[in-house]
């Protein structure tokens, strides 16, 4: 009977001790106890509720990897995160790279060409009718310098197809952007004076231009035509 | 014959939000989760994230809860197990060796006196016993819950739990005399 006693004291001290010892802290208690009602509140407006209720399972499973020594973030908002940063670094590497081929005004050959031709339709996008006609001169010229620069290369060696096709496609490129200017010279926003100075300007790069890099005569002369009657009446 | 469980209807009633009866349940479970969690893990801030994860889940979960499959103790303390097998599944192994000394978060103040080195003496002594002992004495002797509610959450019955709960004592009963 005795031993029966001490037994049951002993038991009853040990689980006394092991009460003593492994309570939760009351600020624990507390916090948790707030949290859970205020879910358990909100549960009853529904998806607003499942939402938050799913944002503190996040937080908890983010506890439970941080303890299992993972790291886990929020995927969606840092991955826009990411996203976003990634875009814009994107974006502002490009327009300073398509910026800096037409200011620079880079070589056929060059890798940012593509983007120079890119920032040439970009500019013509943004300006006036009567800006237009100047930047489709500026284009037309390069157009002519390009092709002229493509033989240039080649003085020593014969011109390779490849770059033949190219040279070919800057002559067609010449006469587009000299259209182009043309046509919007008939824009009633733009004054005669600068359809005449266009035609002009036109007129002497194809003449500078001939002895280096030869326009096709038909090309030429359709160009001169549609210019003649603007040469000739400036004051219109 | 069991008896009914009341959290069968404080459950229900926190199916639609009722703050009572979350206030009850809450009450009720949170001491003695901890204390499970505390006995297994032996870290205080794990048992704490793990207590709140149960309640979290419960919140999650809530809308699942039939009392047809089952009582809400049994239901609850389901959840409190999986979160501890789920932690022991995922955890760092050396995380618990990162402590200077198992146990010491149980108390720090009072890790130094006897009475903290006999607790841990005895925990550690637990861990050489059957994992289904090692169970009952997290939940009886640590989590201090009743028969009545060991029943449900097992599923055996009472007197196969008595039975059981006395030859555990039996056997810490040589540990606890020294």
């Amino acid at each position: 009977m005795i031993n029966f006693i001490k037994e049951q004291l002993a038991v009853w001290k040990l689980k006394r001790s092991l009460h003593k010892y492994i309570r939760p802290d009351r600020a624990f208690l507390q916090s948790a106890r707030t949290r859970f009602i205020t879910l358990a509140q909100q549960s009853r407006f529904g998806q607003n509720a499942h939402s938050d209720a799913k944002s503190r399972i996040l937080d908890s499973d983010k506890a439970e990897s941080r303890r299992a020594g993972v790291t886990v973030r929020a995927k969606h908002p840092r991955s826009w995160k990411y996203a976003t940063i990634a875009i814009v670094a994107v974006l502002s590497m490009t327009s300073g790279m398509a910026v800096f081929a037409d200011a620079s005004n880079v070589p056929v050959t060059h890798p940012l060409y593509s983007l120079k031709r890119l920032s040439e339709q970009i500019r013509l996008g943004l300006s006036t009718p009567e800006q237009q006609v100047e930047l489709h001169q500026i284009f037309a010229q390069r157009r002519l310098e390009e092709a002229s620069e493509l033989e240039t290369n080649h003085d020593d060696r014969p011109i390779t197809p490849e770059s033949q096709t190219r040279i070919n496609g800057l002559d067609n490129d010449f006469q587009k952007e000299t259209e182009h200017g043309l046509d919007k010279t008939q824009d009633p926003q733009v004054h005669a004076a600068a359809r005449a100075k266009f035609c002009q300007d036109i007129l002497d790069i194809i003449q500078q231009d001939a002895p280096t890099n030869p326009l096709p005569s038909p090309m030429v002369d359709h160009i001169k035509t549609r210019c003649a009657d603007a040469v000739k009446t400036p004051g219109n | 014959m069991a008896t009914k469980d009341q959290f069968n209807t404080q459950a229900e009633a926190l199916q639609k939000g009722d703050s009572r009866s979350a206030e009850r349940i809450f009450d009720h479970f949170s001491g003695p989760i901890y204390a499970f969690f505390m006995a297994r893990i032996r870290h205080k801030e794990t048992a704490q994230d793990l207590t709140q994860e149960v309640f979290l889940k419960v919140i999650k979960s809530i809308e699942q809860f039939d009392r047809k499959s089952g009582d809400f103790t049994a239901w609850i303390w389901q959840i409190a197990r999986n979160s501890a097998i789920d932690y022991f599944r995922h955890k760092k192994p050396s995380y618990l060796a990162d402590l200077p000394d198992e146990g010491t978060n149980i108390s720090e103040e009072r890790v130094k006196s006897d009475e903290s080195a006999k607790v841990r003496e005895i925990m550690d002594i637990v861990e050489s016993f059957s994992p289904e002992e090692q169970e009952l004495f997290q939940q009886h002797f640590v989590a201090d819950i009743s028969y009545t509610e060991l029943a449900r959450i097992t599923g055996k019955t009472e007197s196969a739990l008595r039975v059981a709960i006395h030859r555990l004592r039996k056997k810490l009963i040589p540990y606890l005399n020294d």
